[in-house]
């Protein structure tokens, strides 16, 4: 006889141990009835008790989310299946908010907004949970942020550096590589402990394949989670997927450790709230998104945070003692036709600590990452700034800016004076070391290097041409024959004359002996 | 029960008001559910939603049918609500006025749903029960429906104590398969 497939909860003790443990009072609940269900959105009469937020049970373990409380009525979205409610039928209140399954275990997993695995992996094996909603640390337990975050992209390490629990914004038209951007970020974090969360709102499900496919060739699936709402998903799952992802990263942030979490992107998610909004009946303001959609990005932004220790010895309950944690935020923003004055992306400029602004433009003239170096800026990163690509890369970001306007300007110039034609030059020179390939991130010490070498001149008989070439070469002979030294700027970041006389030596010793044409 | 119960609210609370000051409760109750009573028939909801039918002729109709419950008051309540085009909404009104009753009474209307019929003593052991833990005057109303098993769903407006064996069973299943 076939034996059909066991469950892990059919093993008799545990059958034993939920038996005896099981409730037998009556049950006491607060229900209500279903008065219309349309666009995923239910009307529901009576349930006096229900809280804003609350979870209600349908039928068939379907679970909905009280949103408006109204003198007859209370309005509520369905997360999941809605075909078999109809109307007439009971709901009843659970007197909990929503929760997800969070912990070690969902590392290298793709789940949906309500934390089901859906890469078929089998069942998660945690039973930790926490709500998806929660109010960010306050002010007492927080710390400045001083440690980086590397991409591992020349251009960001650079230019627009971020730190630990930083919240730093990824704005540009569609088709500019602003998931490639965070996806490197992710490639980068490899060997830094640092565990990644990528929350895919609104995405074509074949993208995020596409996605998790090219992590798992890079060996970055491990350390990172994948929390799903396809554009396919309800409005309500794609409103609450960044909320679930983000109590996914708090769990590594209030044990003391390090999380990235990537929100690509925010503005299908401040879609779907606007859908859900107009559905219920609030007054649209403008362009139609309801009056909260500020809050819905800050209280979210919020909880990205640098806690200190005392905060991690707090929620560890004193097992963890004498370190912080972080939770670095990553947003991305599409705008239209480069509008960044729309509605959602002034909102959530003005929430983050600076933004990488992509441009159509850049990224067309081959120019990848396409950072428009005037518009981009980090607020806080600097203080997190490794010393040693922070000594070369300080002047980048103004001199890139200062180049495009000239190069602008410079087009209805028949003869330029020596100093304007060797600025020029120089930001020729300095755009083509920012380009990188993508799933490339470089170490500090590579990105140290070529920075140095732009820094102090030693690109300038190269032609512009050959710089990648001179750049790729370099890296694999300073792999190859100072390992050591590589390391050790890696691990410390430092800088002092010792370490620039061997930069020196590499250099000439580079171009004395090797060829790149 | 419908999206009506907004538009009824302050025609009923203006029911009570007068009512109960006017010492008239019993009288406009009885009044209210047999015009609840009246409105809800086949017949009358097809000629409330003809717009070919005038409001005056429609309160004539209810006059006429109602006369034995009608005074000065009463007429002109109705007469509101023809004017307003809302006979319709009768049945909330109705629904929303019994409720301030109720409110005001300290009563409660209780359903009982049981696997066999309510003995008695089970009823009167259960309405003393139910009196002490709602604080209220208790009204049961008992119904039968085998599929519970066995045990009680006692009903108390949106409050459901379930002590059915069905209930019981089911949160076994979701308790063990969860």
């Amino acid at each position: 006889m076939q034996v059909k497939q066991l469950s892990p909860t059919e093993i008799s003790e545990l059958i034993k141990q939920r038996i005896e443990h099981f409730d037998l009072r009556p049950e006491v609940r607060t229900e209500g009835t279903i008065v219309s269900v349309k666009d995923g959105v239910v009307r529901l009469y009576g349930l006096a008790d229900v809280m804003q937020g609350e979870m209600i049970e349908f039928s068939e373990h379907t679970y909905g989310l009280a949103l408006n409380l109204e003198r007859d009525s209370v309005g509520a979205v369905i997360l999941g299946r809605t075909e078999h409610l109809s109307e007439g039928q009971t709901a009843k209140c659970t007197g909990r908010i929503l929760e997800v399954p969070v912990g070690e275990a969902l590392l290298g997993r793709v789940v949906d907004a309500l934390g089901n695995p859906i890469d078929g992996k089998g069942v998660l094996q945690t039973n930790q949970t926490s709500p998806i909603e929660k109010v960010a640390p306050g002010v007492i337990f927080r710390q400045p942020v001083t440690q980086p975050v590397q991409t591992g992209l020349k251009a960001i390490d650079a230019m627009v550096p971020i730190g630990r629990g930083q919240r730093e914004l990824i704005i540009g038209d569609r088709q500019t590589g602003k998931t490639a951007i965070a996806i490197d970020t992710i490639i980068n974090q490899r060997n830094t402990g640092v565990k990644c969360i990528y929350v895919a709102i609104g995405q074509k499900a074949s993208s995020i394949a596409a996605v998790v496919r090219k992590l798992e060739e890079h060996n970055a699936l491990k350390h990172t989670i994948i929390v799903v709402a396809t554009a396919s998903d309800p409005a309500a799952m794609q409103y609450i997927a960044p909320y679930a992802g983000c109590a996914m990263g708090e769990y590594f942030r209030d044990k003391g450790e390090d999380a990235l979490i990537i929100y690509d992107d925010l503005t299908k998610q401040a879609w779907a709230y606007r859908q859900i909004s107009l559905l219920l009946r609030r007054p649209p303001g403008r362009e139609a998104y309801p009056g909260d959609i500020f809050y819905l990005h800050s209280r979210l932004l919020e909880r990205a945070s640098r806690v200190n220790a005392d905060y991690v010895e707090k929620m560890t309950e004193g097992k963890v003692k004498g370190k912080t944690g972080s939770l670095t935020a990553l947003p991305v923003i599409e705008t239209q036709a480069g509008d960044v004055s729309a509605f959602v992306p002034t909102n959530v400029i003005s929430i983050t600590d600076g933004q990488i602004f992509l441009e159509t433009d850049l990224f067309n003239a081959g120019i990848r990452p396409a950072i428009n170096a005037g518009l981009s800026v980090s607020r806080v990163g600097g203080a997190a700034q490794t010393k040693i690509i922070k000594k070369y890369a300080g002047g980048v970001r103004l001199a890139l800016a200062q180049f495009r306007e000239l190069a602008a300007f410079s087009q209805f110039m028949s003869d330029l004076d020596e100093a304007t034609r060797k600025q020029l030059e120089r930001g020729q020179r300095i755009t083509e070391v920012m380009k990188q390939k993508q799933y490339m991130p470089l170490s500090v010490a590579e990105e140290a290097t070529i920075l140095f070498a732009a820094d102090q001149g030693y690109l300038d008989d190269v032609p512009l041409n050959r710089i990648a070439v001179f750049e790729q070469e370099l890296n694999t002979y300073l792999l190859s024959n100072y390992k050591e030294f590589v390391d050790s700027i890696n691990q410390t970041g430092t800088l002092n004359d010792e370490i620039v006389q061997t930069l020196r030596t590499i250099l000439e010793s580079f171009k004395a002996n090797q060829t790149w044409d | 029960m419908s999206n009506l119960s907004s538009i009824a609210r302050p025609y009923a609370f203006a029911a009570f008001e007068y009512a109960r000051d006017k010492q008239q409760l019993p009288i406009w109750k009885d009044f209210l559910e047999s015009a609840s009573y009246l409105a809800q028939q086949t017949a009358i909801v097809k000629l409330l939603a003809n717009p070919e039918l005038s409001p005056a002729k429609m309160l004539d109709f209810f006059h006429e049918i109602l006369a034995r419950q009608l005074n000065e008051e009463r007429k002109n309540f109705l007469s509101l609500l023809a004017q307003n085009k809302r006979l319709n909404v009768l049945p909330d009104i109705a629904d929303t006025f019994n409720a301030y009753y109720a409110a005001l009474e300290k009563t409660s209307h209780v359903r009982v749903i049981t696997a066999v019929e309510a003995k008695e003593d089970f009823q009167q052991q259960l309405s003393r029960a139910l009196t002490k833990l709602t604080q209220r005057k208790i009204t049961l109303e008992c119904e039968v429906d085998p599929s519970i098993i066995g045990g009680a769903i006692v009903h108390v407006g949106d409050r459901v104590i379930d002590g059915s064996i069905r209930g019981k069973l089911i949160r076994l299943l979701n308790n063990l398969t969860s």
